[in-house]
């Protein structure tokens, strides 16, 4: 049987997902500009000569917004307008939504990070040889899945009116204190210390790592990347059981 | 237009642009200078500037195919395997010919470094003349500009020449000429060069050989097919040569203002000058060779220690420098050809670099800027022969300099190098790794009086921080008043110990075992970093200093310390480190043993 990919449930997700941003500038652009101008503003223009320190974090600043930001608070909201029960109702299935947001947030990502870097090249003088380009993209694409399980968690668990409150609570402190807006090195010991057990913290060394901006090993980063991956798929599983009630 | 388009070529638009970001200049040139790989051996520099050696088009399209240019024009197809680099912005020249220079050691690859693909030697050994005239002929790969040489010079017994060290052969008089020419000729040299110099000049006399003499070297030269040069000082000097039927004078007089008659048969008898403008500025006190070494930094090691050697001359006072400068602008505008030399590796000059600096003083001297390109470029290689050399033309070698800017507007812009090519192949920038073959000194105590001028106060400042550090004396040892300002990075400040003369250069320091540090007062952390490796960007090797009762100490076993190469220690830093705050402690005591 042969399946033009149009009639893929998962492409109709995609396709879904993409109108879905495409007719929400309210949300799709603020979520693309916000990190974006965070970097020109300190990255670029208040704190010269770190252009390539700050492209790695504010990055991982800026796709990890998005994927909360698609997962989090889209599935809360879509829950409490009562799409997810209708869906519930419906043969859809609901793998081909996640991969919709999932591909929704991954875009968001490439895009911002595409932006940043040609901000970072333009104006702040940053040259890398062309495999640290497409690989720091390529892996702060891959970084999104970790936080899309995580907003995915929080937006199953958490009550729809309450979701995009907490998501926002969280967003910005756990930037800061994985040091995407200043570097850990910055801190004091105790928030250092602190920074090594945020997730946010580990992509943005391995960004670091990756373009020569500190040295050392990748593997552990991995790993706990990893490990909160399994952690948050855990919860987002929990989530979905609650939700659908068995 | 709908998803199934848009989405995909979205996504690819994005790739694409991952794909035009800016790479780092040594990988869009690759080193295939000395691999023998065949990168870059066909390639095409688009929409750039072009000056081919002679005159300027702009929005040029150079096609380089295997060593030689193949192709010159502004609406050239180009092939679609061709690899393609984008000159906007740049200017593309032939690469430079140093007409005066004198080639030791790693000097050729100094040269070419700095956009010199040819160099002409006034005076060297004659040993390498038969390996540089066969590498010269050849299209392969080689990172050293190719040499033209006069081999040995034409001098008296006891004159100008003679002081180097080495036995020269030398003429006694007319008689000696035919055989002394043959003899050079033999050994491989391309033409003969002849000193004329009393010395009188520089206040001194020694022996010079007498006309008579220099007519003979000069026909026998003639007779056997080469051409003759002379070096000279004296106004009398140039008159003696011209009156010889020399070909060209490889240096401007300065002790007078050249009289008119003199440029006037300057002009009859075609004769070339290669004035040599910046060794006279640096001798003459005109020029600072030292500035250079803090500009540039990717000078070699003989790069730096000929640039900081001072001019000996500046007690002759700066009115020397004017004639040679106004003798320069004479000669130009009565029209006799000037060709750029340096004369390197004299005092205050370096291999490569000083022809750019050459090219700014013959512009200083009135020459336009295209008149001094040509002096670098065609004007040579018409003179001394060079067959295509100081070209861009098809047929011409692919020995290319590409600049960032517009030399023909602004003549130091030829220093801003992009890209230099080799028979068509891209050439290393970057200095060569120093060798660390040169030892370090004897002395242990790293605070003894002949010591203590290598220890330098060093911060974060330097690299954007706010810390700052001074150095005093204390009692016992050295005094640091260490001020740590949260920055960017981990801030420190201290005081370092330097290895070698020049700051952060390597030496061998094989053979110590131990370093050990006390230190008196001062708040910690302290850290102890040990700075090695072939580039001076190693990371250094950090040690924290241990608290002791009234202070700090550290011992360290230098063959257990991972990632210490003492074959190449640069330097040894004593700093505070960690938390902001100001402390003042004394080093008491540093021994490497």
């Amino acid at each position: 049987m042969i399946i033009r990919i149009e009639s893929h449930p998962a492409w109709q997700g995609i396709q879904a997902q993409w109108l879905n941003l495409w007719r929400m500038p309210a949300y799709s652009l603020p979520t693309l500009i916000f990190p974006v101008a965070f970097y020109v503003f300190f990255g670029l223009l208040m704190l010269r000569g770190q252009a390539l320190w700050l492209l790695c974090t504010f990055a991982t600043f800026g796709v990890m917004g998005a994927a909360l930001f698609s997962f989090g608070v889209g599935v809360a909201m879509e829950r409490a307008q009562g799409w997810w029960r209708l869906l519930k109702a419906t043969p859809v299935p609901f793998a081909s939504i996640l991969v919709g947001k999932l591909f929704g947030a991954m875009l968001f990502g490439l895009i911002i990070v595409v932006m940043m870097a040609v901000l970072a090249a333009w104006f702040g003088e940053v040259r890398l040889p062309r495999s640290q380009w497409l690989g720091l993209a390529a892996m702060l694409v891959a970084g999104t899945v970790p936080f899309a399980l995580f907003g995915l968690a929080l937006g199953l668990l958490l009550s729809p009116n309450a979701a995009p409150a907490v998501v926002n609570i969280i967003y910005l402190p756990l930037g800061f204190l994985s040091g995407l807006w200043v570097p850990v090195t910055m801190f004091p010991d105790w928030l250092e210390t602190l920074a090594a057990w945020l997730p946010p913290y580990h992509l943005a060394a391995l960004a670091l790592k990756l373009t020569g901006q500190i040295p050392g090993s990748m593997t552990l980063h991995w790993l706990v990347l990893l490990v909160y991956t399994v952690v948050f798929a855990a919860a987002a599983w929990l989530g979905w059981r609650r939700f659908t009630g068995s | 237009m709908k998803p199934i388009w848009s989405i995909p070529l979205l996504v690819l638009g994005l790739v694409a642009v991952l794909f035009l970001l800016p790479v780092p200049a040594s990988e869009s040139a690759p080193e295939g200078a000395n691999n023998g790989s065949e990168t870059g051996s066909r390639f095409a520099i688009t929409d750039v500037q072009l000056f081919d050696g002679e005159s300027v088009t702009e929005s040029a399209t150079v096609l380089v195919i295997d060593g030689k240019i193949a192709e010159v024009g502004t609406e050239l197809e180009i092939a679609e395997d061709i690899d393609i680099i984008d000159g906007a912005g740049k200017t593309l020249l032939p690469g430079l010919i140093d007409a005066h220079v004198h080639s030791f050691g790693e000097a050729r690859a100094d040269a070419l470094r700095f956009g010199v693909t040819a160099v002409i030697e006034m005076f060297g050994v004659p040993q390498e003349l038969p390996d540089a005239r066969q590498q010269r002929g050849s299209l392969d790969p080689i990172a050293r500009a190719d040499l033209f040489s006069a081999g040995i010079l034409a001098t008296a017994a006891g004159g100008h020449g003679t002081q180097y060290g080495f036995e020269i052969p030398t003429l006694a008089g007319p008689e000696d000429a035919e055989d002394w020419v043959a003899g050079r000729l033999a050994e491989g040299s391309d033409f003969i060069k002849i000193v004329i110099d009393s010395g009188q000049v520089y206040g001194f006399q020694r022996p010079t050989l007498d006309a008579d003499t220099v007519r003979a070297v000069v026909e026998a030269a003639h007779r056997a097919g080469v051409m003759a040069v002379a070096h000279v000082a004296h106004h009398a000097d140039a008159e003696m040569a011209i009156a010889a039927g020399i070909d060209g004078l490889v240096h401007v007089f300065i002790d007078r203002p050249a009289q008119p008659e003199l440029i006037e048969r300057l002009v009859e008898a075609e004769v070339f000058v290669i004035p040599t403008a910046i060794v006279m500025a640096a001798m003459l006190g005109h020029f600072d060779g030292s500035e250079r070494i803090e500009q540039l930094d990717r000078l070699s090691t003989d790069q730096r220690r000929t640039l900081g050697q001072p001019g000996w001359g500046s007690h002759l006072g700066l009115s020397l420098w004017h004639h040679a400068r106004d003798n320069i602008s004479a000669m130009h505008q009565a029209g006799v050809p000037i060709l750029a030399g340096s004369d390197a590796p004299n005092p205050g000059t370096a291999h490569g670099v000083s022809l750019h600096d050459e090219l700014v003083l013959l512009v200083e001297a009135g020459l336009e800027p295209l008149e001094a390109l040509k002096a670098a470029t065609s004007r040579p290689a018409k003179h001394f022969g060079l067959e295509g050399r100081g070209c861009i033309r098809p047929g011409c070698r692919a020995d290319l300099l590409l600049v960032k800017g517009d030399p023909l507007t602004d003549i130091a812009d030829t220093l801003a190098i992009e890209t230099v090519w080799k028979n068509g192949h891209p050439v290393a920038l970057s200095a060569p790794p120093a060798p660390g073959t040169e030892t370090g000194r004897d002395e242990a105590n790293l605070l003894a009086s002949g010591e203590r001028s290598r220890w330098m106060a060093s911060a974060d400042d330097f690299m954007g921080g706010r810390s700052q550090a001074e150095l005093g004396s204390a009692e016992q040892g050295l005094e640091v008043k260490a001020s740590l300002v949260a920055g960017f990075f981990n801030p420190y400040a201290g005081a370092m110990w330097m290895a070698a003369d020049l700051s952060m250069e390597p030496l061998d320091y094989r053979g110590r075992s131990v370093l050990e540090v006390r230190v008196s007062g001062g708040e910690g952390p302290l850290q102890l970093m040990l700075f090695s490796g072939p580039s001076q960007g190693d990371m250094p090797v950090m040690i924290d200093l241990d608290p002791t009762d009234n202070g700090w100490h550290a011992q360290v076993e230098l063959d257990r310390t991972a990632g210490l190469d003492l074959e190449n220690l640069r330097a040894i830093g004593v700093f505070a480190v960690g938390a902001p705050r100001a402390t003042t402690f004394q080093i008491e005591s540093i021994e490497l043993r």
